[in-house]
């Protein structure tokens, strides 16, 4: 589940990155071509930082984008749109996407570049983060003459929370905030762990560090405050839930909906799973095989695992794959290759 | 949009960027004269010229 605070944080992690191919073209290349290895990267880094925290419902309401003018036109069918006048910019919201028209039009279509609204200014001007600046991605200071509009993405901190009831997958530290972080707090409280001054806030402070070390320690783990793969697997542990070492049991599962050309990304946390498995029940309905694309991030980037792998349960329950480093892979992104109408179910393991 | 439209737009989509995105100077460069100063205070002195530090009320 994403936020605004899991956009930006995603963000600053990529301050500083510059040249290409870098980790965000190879990212998009992965699931587009090779031809946007070295292509302009602005809206491809907002689509990198969507997908990698958890936004991309959000950010990209009809997908993926490198192209400016079509992520703009994106916002204004949904209806998140405003054009950038000075009373617009002045009211942006952290992690709103800001576009940018040099020539003062606040034309869509005059639209060439792109970032995330890190802060509101007044005066008309907001700092943003910004990819592809440069050829590289900083902090800039933009104002109202420059901005085209800005995209409200219907970030899910904007609705009433609602813990899981699970430790969350993502990795976590101090400095971070939002849905994750809310999750975090509040599987370590259930699983009886003391945040006495703030208790769940969505702020991974320095109460929430000391928690998560306390865990650390109990586990017999490296103490160091971050929430990372082991944590969550302790935490796990801690409320109840599978464990690693279980036989039969699927530590992670879920479906992929049909649709060609539909791409369902899938996070998972690194050092937890070996490989995937795929089942459908087309033999069943009647239906031909059908086909996917799976594509898994590590500490290395994306690379597509298998190109093409072909699903058919008459011939075969269940297909397997596992990936290449275990301790370091976190992610899986599923593309239909076709629109059979059936559902693909997955579990990892 | 119908499938044969969604694949001819991400056929389209390379060329598009090719030909119309990050083309002006002034995405590459600050358009604020008190960038660096606005920047600096936000953040603190930049770290090879990234400005990467926490804003100082967070």
């Amino acid at each position: 589940m994403g936020s605004a605070n899991g956009m930006l944080a995603e963000a600053r992690r990529s301050l500083g990155m510059s040249g290409r191919p870098n980790t965000i073209t190879r990212d998009y290349a992965s699931r587009h071509g090779d031809e946007f290895l070295r292509a302009a990267w602005c809206d491809m880094a907002v689509t990198y930082w969507a997908r990698r925290s958890g936004n991309a419902g959000a950010v990209l309401p009809r997908g993926d984008r490198a192209y400016t003018v079509w992520h703009a036109q994106d916002f204004q069918k949904i209806d998140r749109w405003f054009s950038g006048t000075t009373a617009n910019v002045d009211d942006a919201k952290p992690g709103d996407i800001v576009f940018f028209d040099w020539n003062q039009t606040n034309q869509v279509g005059a639209i060439d570049h792109v970032g995330v609204v890190e802060k509101a200014l007044g005066g008309g001007r907001v700092q943003t983060i910004e990819g592809n600046t440069g050829d590289q991605c900083l902090r800039r200071v933009r104002s109202s003459s420059v901005i085209a509009g800005l995209g409200r993405p219907d970030y899910e901190d904007d609705k009433p929370y609602a813990w899981s009831g699970e430790a969350p997958a993502a990795v976590l530290r101090p400095g971070d905030g939002g849905t994750g972080v809310h999750d975090l707090q509040n599987a370590l409280l259930r699983a009886g762990f003391q945040l006495p001054v703030y208790g769940a806030d969505g702020d991974y402070g320095e109460e929430t560090a000391a928690a998560v070390r306390v865990l650390q320690r109990n586990a017999g783990l490296t103490v160091s405050g971050i929430y990372d793969a082991a944590t969550a697997a302790a935490l796990q542990r801690a409320l109840g839930g599978p464990q690693e070492g279980d036989e039969d049991v699927p530590y992670f599962w879920g479906s992929v909906p049909a649709g060609k050309g539909r791409i369902t990304p899938i996070s998972l946390p690194g050092g937890l799973f070996k490989s995937i498995g795929f089942t459908v029940d087309n033999g069943l309905a009647g239906l031909p095989p059908t086909k996917v694309r799976v594509a898994v991030h590590d500490a290395k980037g994306w690379y597509a695992a298998k190109p093409e792998l072909v699903l058919d349960s008459a011939a075969k329950s269940k297909v397997w794959f596992s990936v290449r480093d275990p301790q370091s892979a976190d992610g899986i992104s599923i593309q239909r290759l076709d629109d059979v109408d059936v559902e693909v179910a997955w579990d990892a393991s | 949009m119908s499938e044969h439209e969604q694949e001819r737009d991400r056929a389209d989509e390379a060329a598009l960027v090719e030909r119309d995105v990050d083309q002006h100077p002034g995405a590459h460069q600050a358009t604020e004269p008190d960038e660096e100063q606005t920047l600096t205070e936000l953040y603190g002195e930049p770290e090879d010229g990234i400005f990467s530090g926490e804003e100082a009320s967070r």
